[in-house]
């Protein structure tokens, strides 16, 4: 099943990368060829110094998308206004294509684990996050993307996390990032069928695609971002493409950094396998 | 009949439960028990699965850590690092959405635990002071053709403010010392000096960012006072009657000139 036909919420802004540290100067001197950059926000919620002139000289060359890793979304805290406030002033100052951010929760009593928790796919839970995303997206006065986590550990729950994912987006009117790699994994660790995860997503609701290498940890895949995309993931990612058609698509390598030229090459097998589904598409077409 | 099944614990009872056995923290309320609510399968236990968190949520704030304080870090090994770092943590849980905050309360806390060494406040107080300046807001330096353009008749009412981005350390006299001898660039540690456990602070640094780089230097006490004062905002003027009444006017006049072109060189006035 394809759900060709559908336009999708958000632009396809093409193959991106994500913007860290170890590559800031290659990226300001040599002005590389990739379509797009999502950075993660917290790193640049520092009014000043180096990390916020690299972001305006890389917001001049490209689009930028905003990739937060703190909103906890989930949590049974209040929003935290002051971190919604920085965020809104990041964004006001960058002009990102969107903001994004998990469907996880990290912090609970004031407390910060700084973890993308999973959360227990309740009604509970559904009614709290819908609830939390609008407020959310009123405040920012745009649609944001929630991306579905890896994770460990499954809490006890009415639905499965990707029927949980598909009826928020629907309930809240957000996006969808989809982490590819996040599926494969948490897949592993809990007996998920991915296809079924995948046909769950409401195909206009996704607008970014993440992919990532991880690693094996005893009988638990662990999501690593240290290494290459795996084969299984790649496959995946085909299956997404057929689903979904051409999305803005993106490789997260965050530890163990390569060369900036490694991640350019990683980008480029992600474009042959968008070409191979899209074009056996037009062939049957 | 069958029995009735337990009434599913709320959302922030499960999240309360589930962040203490992360972190290690107590929460001040009843927990629920955290595994009760985790799926255990043949790939892994709930306990595992836990342990997964646990293990990843010391290992990324020791690793957040050590990046804002990487000469403490050196100097006492990874593994005491760790052992120090999650002594810490557990005194000072983050609360702050970003990790940039994560170090905030460790040079205090190492001044004034009676379990810790407090001779490497310093060090931690001076990676502190230059982590903190690192992303603060940019603002326009004062300028040499800005200041040649001030009415000379009028230079007492010159109007001097620190930029944002500037700290005052107090530290032990062997901080700078150390600070060099840990520089990721030395060969080994054989030669660092020992920072003294018994004296209080001794030196002033001062710590500040022009344009993208962050600086340190040692300041003695009348320029430190000066800059203090002029932290506050103040006026050239104001200088000058301090220095005046200790070394007369014509010492007052070439020392307080002196400090203003280093002070614009360096970046440290903030535009008027």
């Amino acid at each position: 099943m394809t759900t060709r036909g559908t336009t999708p919420l958000f632009p396809n802004l093409g193959r991106g990368l994500g913007l860290r540290r170890e590559h800031y100067q290659h990226v300001v001197e040599n002005r590389p060829a990739v379509d797009w950059f999502e950075v993660i926000s917290e790193n640049f919620m520092g009014a000043g110094g180096n990390p916020r002139r690299v972001l305006e000289a890389v917001r001049r060359d490209h689009p930028v998308v905003l990739h937060g890793v703190s909103l906890s979304i989930g949590s049974s805290d209040p929003l935290d206004q002051r971190y919604l406030a920085e965020l809104d002033a990041l964004a006001r100052a960058v002009e990102p294509a969107w903001i994004s951010d998990h469907l996880c929760w990290g912090t609970a009593h004031g407390i910060n684990a700084h973890d993308l928790l999973p959360l227990p796919y309740t009604e509970e839970a559904l009614a709290h996050v819908a609830g939390r995303v609008e407020m959310v997206q009123e405040r920012l006065g745009r649609r944001i993307l929630l991306e579905n986590p890896s994770s460990y550990l499954m809490l006890d729950g009415d639905m499965a996390e990707h029927e949980f994912l598909a009826e928020l987006a629907r309930r809240a009117d957000c996006g969808i990032l989809l982490d590819v790699n996040n599926v494969f994994v948490s897949a592993h660790n809990h007996g998920w069928d991915p296809q079924a995860y995948l046909a769950a997503m409401p195909a206009e609701r996704v607008g970014q695609i993440h992919l990532a290498g991880h690693s094996e940890d005893g009988g638990l895949l662990i999501d690593t971002h240290d290494g290459y995309v795996a084969d299984g993931v790649w496959r995946l990612y085909a299956d997404a493409v057929g689903r979904f058609g051409a999305r803005s698509t993106m490789i997260e390598w965050d530890a163990e950094v390569p060369a900036f030229e490694k991640l350019e090459a990683e980008l480029g097998r992600a474009a042959r396998w968008e070409k191979m589904v899209l074009g056996e598409r037009r062939h049957a077409a | 009949m069958r029995p009735e099944r337990a009434p599913r614990p709320s959302l922030a009872s499960v999240q309360a439960a589930l962040l203490s056995r992360i972190t290690g923290q107590e929460l001040g309320l009843p927990v629920v028990g955290a595994a009760s609510s985790i799926r255990s399968d043949a790939r892994a236990s709930a306990e595992e699965r836990l342990a997964v968190y646990a293990f990843m949520y010391r290992a990324r704030l020791v690793e957040a850590l050590e990046s804002q304080f990487p000469r403490l870090a050196r100097l006492l090994g990874a593994e005491a690092f760790a052992d120090l770092a999650a002594r810490y943590l557990a005194l000072w849980p983050s609360r702050h959405p970003s990790l940039r905050e994560i170090g905030r309360a460790l040079p205090p806390w190492l001044a004034t635990s009676r379990s810790e060494a407090p001779a490497w406040e310093g060090l931690a107080s001076l990676e502190w002071a230059r982590a903190d300046v690192y992303d603060l807001a940019d603002e326009p330096a004062m300028t040499l053709e800005a200041l040649r353009a001030f009415p000379p008749e009028r230079f007492g009412e010159l109007p001097l403010t620190l930029i944002a981005a500037h700290r005052f350390v107090e530290v032990d006299r062997a901080t700078e010392a150390l600070w060099d001898a840990l520089a990721p660039d030395a060969a080994d540690l054989a030669g660092a000096p020992s920072p003294s456990s018994e004296a209080g602070p001794d030196a002033t640094l001062l710590v500040w960012r022009q344009e993208i780089a962050v600086y340190h230097r040692a300041v003695d006490s009348e320029e430190c006072a000066a800059l203090v004062l002029v932290a506050a905002g103040s006026r050239f003027g104001a200088i000058c009657e301090v220095l005046s009444a200790a070394h007369g006017d014509e010492i007052a006049a070439a020392r307080a000139f002196a400090w203003l072109s280093s002070w614009i060189a360096d970046g440290l006035l903030a535009a008027f």
